[in-house]
């Protein structure tokens, strides 16, 4: 229903688009149940059930959630994306490569690729974009972009230039800031550009009704030889989640996008059906303002922590056994997952609680100002949707055991994101994390003064550890500071951890090779993190 | 309509009867359609309708939802808020007769519970409606003329506007309690009270009897109260008891956007409005707080009807 | 003519008293417009959020912000969405369509099972068949609309395959279609509106039903079936039309758990949506379109008390 919308556009992955790492280990309790994939076959339609519209598509104005990204990798291709090992790869871009101190990023674009209107891809057709749409005041990308500029060197070959170094730079351009469209079209259009987009991508827009469907139909110059497959993509938004999935059980849509771990589940009963999912890295959080009282004390915290059963929460959302708990801000999947960090986050203990929330009960300097004796009280906001209002009914009854008073309080959408950046709560349910660079990830939710650290909790040691995270490339190098990080965060406790979001991608299994796209020279991609594609790939049998 | 030819054999029948010499007040027909196509006596009964089975059993339940809504919490009941992950959607079992939500919650101790704010919400709300509504409406519907369109053009405003906005930004600043909540369902539900009780008054203030009273030198008021209100109440009171059930849905409703009671204590819109997510497996998390509510809403109203025949000087010339 | 000269003061005011509201209490509002049109995310830049709040004049005073909107609606210009760019006209208009014809044809659909079912409830009033109609009315009525439509959905579209589960399809594009779509929405909203219009119709009737006139019918020997439905059934609808009018008015702005439910592009979805992403504009926009359809239907409907009982006037010599 419409909270349901409410809920998954609050919490969607930054950015869209970045992408996540799904190396080597096995991946915890997700299936790939599917069927033989077979032999490629050309032409078809399909139909695509999205969990919301997007109001515009243009990068710069357009607002790209999970469900936006997923149409936008159909109209748009981006520079770079993740692949397989997590790693920053070329896409549409034949090459990026940075300076010996990450604070230049050199794009080598292909030759011959044309916008949809025939307007070639080129470096000034980059910059143009660039100045008048991505860092015009205004824009949503300008606040990745503050003060980086783009210069062209030749025809072909242009460089980004950031003001301090930036390791994890490329990953922004696996999002919209990366995704070039037609300057031509976008001048020509206006104001009404956002709803005509035109791309390099595998398919070429068609029509929109708001609402109701988006349609897109084969590129037929497409820089790619031989793609797409398919003729003609339908996408279609349906904002319950359980209409979409009765949905692809009537056949009305060939493949159901979601991110409810509940859904994703029942997806997996349907005959005929195959589960595309990807455990990625944002994780379900209750965040604490560690500014105001009783929570500015760590004990308090830390005893709200290890008064919860995190198994019991994921129970509730109905991940048991396909979600596995979550100790850190990236997923098990994830090359910046620490062993050492998850082992050191407490395990639920209510006697270990009960004794430090005593400590601060009777504390005579306790911070909230109250008598020594009296019990701990504060207000927990969250989303009014059916299994978060769950979730914060069994965190309440969790705290009452140790005798910590807890005010339910339901707030929509708007109202929650703005009590959350102007700091007027005392703890909230969130999500953390995103498929993004944790350099990226970690500043905003980190450091101060960045609006997006809604918890207001930082450390010395964490800046350092990021200023130095952004100037390495070396991948062992970066874990290490990223796990000192995440040990750094998880000892102040500013936030407790639900779970993590499983993303999944369900198709009719005559539709082949969900998951399956690979980088032009032949390495293969990252899958469907956030339960998106790219389509070009995909192909149906009958 | 060759279709309606039981009907007129049931109505012929009816009005085939014998009628006994005493005064025909207070009496109603048999139930057409009961027996052979004998003649049946009218069969008196005592005023307030005829009281059978079926009105006992709707007193009986809606004495007990009274008492469970006032002594919920001195039954010897589980708490109703505590939740219980293990049990989490439990059958009817004896450790849970009514199953368990969600939460593994108990489901008869929240529907119990539920209802003295269900009940609350809903008999507040419909109440303001109904006396504020209704008596607008009737006062408006008589007196006509200017005031009737300047009246009539404020409750448009009620009516018009989006009341989502009006909910969002009160509990936005007044806060959220059952008083300000229930004050604010029944104050939007004015104006289709006032409309449905003007409609009937401007149709009854037609009738002989009314300008009867007026040629004969009645007052204005006293035409009000004692010709056009009586003939108004049924109409108005019938949409009323049907009201309440639609209250109890629309708080669930209101639920879903954050804009009800808050969690975890439980009504029963706000219950119905939970079991959406979990409607294939545990079906009983719906049905349970439905069935309460229909249960109730029904006894409402049948109740209210035999009150009514009661009431009612006059039967079906029918 | 007269009379509507004679109404218009009262709905014109009554058009800006809501408009001037609904301004009002949605700038009042918790919540930054220009956080929403940005994203929660990338509210990482106050520059950017100044710079919108700019264009949007979102921190003029609030009397000149209205006063500009007025003016633009003067000019038939309802302005452009905060969040999408496309014109507030052009999205409503999109969407009044889907709202009307689900809304009209659940309307339908009730009024077709009320008006009998109301009828023999009212009169076998007390009998068993009045028994199983009030109870299956409030049966129905216990079943919020979201249950019935997801019953509906396993039914006939999961199970039986009949019709589409979600998804519209214009009427212009394929006509057959189009009410493939439309039947399980309006079914949906029909279950309740049902439920009301039956009991609604019963009470009056079974008070029309008391009336001389009718047993003068009798007397004259008219058939019972043409006496319920030519003699009794006017003036028993008084309620009944009042309240379909403003279920009417109601649902252009109010089906909106139906229509998320069945993915319909409507006003309903529309206008939540923009509350509750603050895009004002359109929420100016759809409250007006709403407030004029009340307006207009009300005033509609009071005309047509005359058509029910034609001693009922209008006008200045209206008393009793």
């Amino acid at each position: 229903m419409l909270a349901i919308l409410l809920v998954l556009t609050a919490l969607a992955a930054a950015c869209g688009g970045g992408d996540d790492d799904d190396a080597g280990g096995e991946p915890t309790g997700e299936e790939s149940d599917q069927s033989d994939q077979g032999e490629p076959v050309s032409g078809g339609t399909i139909t695509v059930g999205l969990e919301a519209e997007t109001p515009g598509w243009q990068p710069g104005s357009g607002n790209f959630a999970n469900s936006g990204v997923a149409v936008a990798y159909a109209i748009y291709d981006p520079l770079v994306r993740l692949d397989e090992n997590g790693e920053i790869h070329p896409y549409l871009a034949e090459s990026i490569e940075p300076n010996d101190d990450f604070t230049e990023w050199t794009v080598k674009l292909r030759s011959g690729v044309q916008f949809h209107d025939g307007t070639p891809l080129n470096s000034q057709a980059m910059k143009t974009i660039f100045d008048t749409y991505l860092i015009a005041p205004g824009a949503n990308t300008a606040g990745i972009l503050r003060d980086t500029q783009l210069e062209v060197i030749d025809d072909l070959t242009y460089k980004y230039v950031l003001p301090a170094p930036n390791s994890g730079f490329p990953d922004n351009l696996a999002g919209a800031p990366g995704w070039p469209f037609s300057p031509t079209a976008a001048a020509a259009n206006g104001a009404n550009s956002g709803s005509m987009p035109v791309g390099t991508g595998p398919f070429v827009f068609d029509s929109w009704e708001r609402d109701s469907r988006l349609v897109v139909k084969k590129n037929p110059n497409y820089w790619q030889d031989g793609l797409p497959y398919l003729d003609e993509i339908v996408f279609r938004p349906i904002p319950d989640e359980d209409t979409r999935l009765s949905s692809l059980e009537t056949g009305d849509i060939d493949v159901m996008q979601t991110l409810r771990q509940s859904t994703g589940i029942r997806a997996r009963d349907l005959d005929g059906v195959d589960n595309y999912e990807f455990l990625g890295n944002t994780t379900g959080t209750t965040i604490f303002n560690t500014t105001k009282p009783p929570l500015d004390d760590v004990r308090v915290r830390h005893a709200l922590v290890l008064a919860q059963d995190q198994a019991q929460l994921i129970e509730v959302q109905g991940g048991t056994g396909v979600v596995p708990p979550s100790t850190q801000v990236f997923s098990e999947d994830s090359p910046y997952y620490s062993q050492e960090v998850a082992d050191a986050w407490p395990a639920y203990d209510p006697e270990a609680a009960q004794e430090l929330i005593d400590e601060y009960v009777n504390d005579p300097s306790r911070s909230d100002g109250k008598a020594p004796g009296e019990p701990v009280s504060f207000r927990y906001d969250c989303l009014p949707e059916p299994v978060l209002v769950d979730l914060a009914s069994l965190y309440q009854s969790f705290w009452q055991e140790i005798g910590v008073q807890v005010e339910l309080r339901q707030v929509e959408q708007a109202t929650h994101v703005q009590e959350a950046l102007s700091g007027d709560f005392q703890a909230k349910c969130f999500r953390a994390g995103a498929d993004a660079d944790p350099y990226v990830t970690l500043r905003n939710a980190f450091t101060l003064p960045s609006p997006l650290n809604f918890t207001r909790f930082t450390d010395p040691t964490i800046d350092e550890d990021l200023a130095e995270l952004a100037a390495s490339g070396d991948l062992d190098e970066r874990k290490a500071l990223v796990e000192e990080i995440s040990m750094t965060i998880n000892e102040g406790f500013p936030l407790s951890y639900y779970g993590s979001t499983l993303a999944v991608l369900a198709a009719q299994d005559y539709v082949k090779n969900v998951d399956g796209w690979t980088f032009p020279d032949g390495v293969r991609g990252i899958g469907t993190p956030g339960a998106t594609t790219h389509w070009a790939f995909v192909w149906r049998t009958e | 309509m060759a279709a309606l030819q039981p009907l007129d054999d049931a109505a012929d029948r009816v009005l085939g009867l014998g009628v006994d010499d005493e005064p025909s007040l207070d009496v109603i027909p048999a139930p057409a359609g009961s027996g052979p196509r004998a003649r049946r006596r009218w069969r008196f009964r005592r005023a307030g309708g005829k009281k059978g089975v079926a009105f006992w059993l709707a007193v009986a339940w809606l004495a007990t939802v009274a008492f469970c809504a006032v002594f919920a919490t001195r039954l010897p009941l589980p708490d109703p808020n505590r939740p219980n992950v293990i049990d989490r959607f439990a059958g009817f079992s004896a450790e849970h007769p009514l199953g368990a939500d969600s939460l593994g919650r108990d489901q008869l101790s929240r529907v119990v519970h539920a209802a003295r704010v269900s009940l609350v919400v809903s008999v507040s709300a419909v109440t303001i409606g109904l006396v504020v509504g209704g008596i607008i409406g009737t006062a408006v519907g008589y007196v006509r003329g200017r005031t009737e369109r300047v009246v009539m053009a404020i409750v448009d405003v009620i009516a018009a506007f989006p009341a989502l906005v009006l909910l969002l930004a009160v509990l936005a600043f007044v806060g959220r309690s059952l008083t300000v909540i229930s004050v604010l369902i029944g104050a939007l539900s004015i104006p289709i009270y006032t409309r449905v009780s003007r409609a009937n008054t401007l149709s009854i203030a037609q009738r002989d009897f009314v300008h009867a009273a007026h040629t004969l030198g009645a007052k204005q008021s006293r035409i009000l109260f004692r010709e056009i209100l009586p003939n108004v109440v049924p109409a108005v009171a019938a949409f009323a008891l049907v009201a309440m059930g639609l209250v109890i849905v629309i708080e669930g409703s209101l639920a879903i956007l954050g804009l009800s009671v808050e969690p975890p204590d439980p009504t029963w819109g706000g219950m119905i409005a939970a079991s959406k997510p979990h409607l294939e497996e545990a079906a009983h998390l719906a049905l349970v707080p439905a069935g309460a509510m229909f249960f109730t809403v029904l006894s409402l109203n049948f109740v209210g009807d035999t009150l009514r025949r009661g009431l009612d000087v006059r039967d079906s010339n029918l | 003519m007269g009379l509507v000269l004679r109404r218009l003061p009262a709905m014109l005011a009554t058009l800006l008293i809501v408009s001037f509201l609904t301004f009002l209490l949605t700038s009042l509002l918790p919540g930054d417009p220009a956080i929403q049109i940005l994203g929660a995310d990338n509210a990482n830049d106050p520059d950017s959020v100044e710079v919108v709040r700019e264009e949007l004049r979102l921190d003029d005073p609030l009397l000149v912000r209205y006063g500009a909107w007025l003016g633009d609606v003067a000019r038939g210009d309802l302005g452009r969405s905060f969040r999408t760019d496309q014109q507030v006209a052009d999205a409503i208009l999109e969407r009044l369509p889907v709202t009307l014809e689900v809304g009209g044809l659940a309307v339908l659909i009730a009024l077709l099972v009320a008006i009998p079912l109301g009828t023999l409830s009212a009169f076998r009033a007390g009998g068993r068949a009045d028994r199983v109609v009030t109870g299956a009315s409030f049966g129905l009525l216990a079943l919020p609309p979201f249950m019935v439509a997801i019953l509906l959905i396993l039914v006939f579209a999961v199970t039986l395959g009949w019709l589409p589960a979600t998804g519209w399809v214009r009427f212009t594009a394929d006509p057959i279609d189009n009410l493939r779509h439309a039947i399980l929405p309006a079914l949906s909203l029909a279950v309740g509106e049902m439920a009301v219009y039956t009991r609604l119709l019963r009470a009056d009737m079974i008070t029309t039903l008391q009336q001389d006139s009718i047993t003068m019918a009798r007397a004259k020997g008219i058939p019972t079936s043409r006496i319920l439905f030519r003699h009794a059934l006017r003036p028993s609808s008084f309620s009944l039309m009042t309240v379909v009018g403003l279920q009417v008015a109601t649902i252009i702005g109010g089906a909106v758990i139906i229509e998320t439910l069945f993915a319909l592009p409507g006003v309903g979805r529309l206008l939540v949506d923009s509350i509750l992403q603050r895009d004002l504009i359109m929420v100016q926009g759809c409250a007006l379109v709403i407030a004029i359809a009340f307006v207009v239907i009300n005033f509609i409907v009071d005309l047509l008390y005359t058509v029910l009982d034609p001693r009922i006037r209008y006008g200045s010599a209206a008393t009793t």
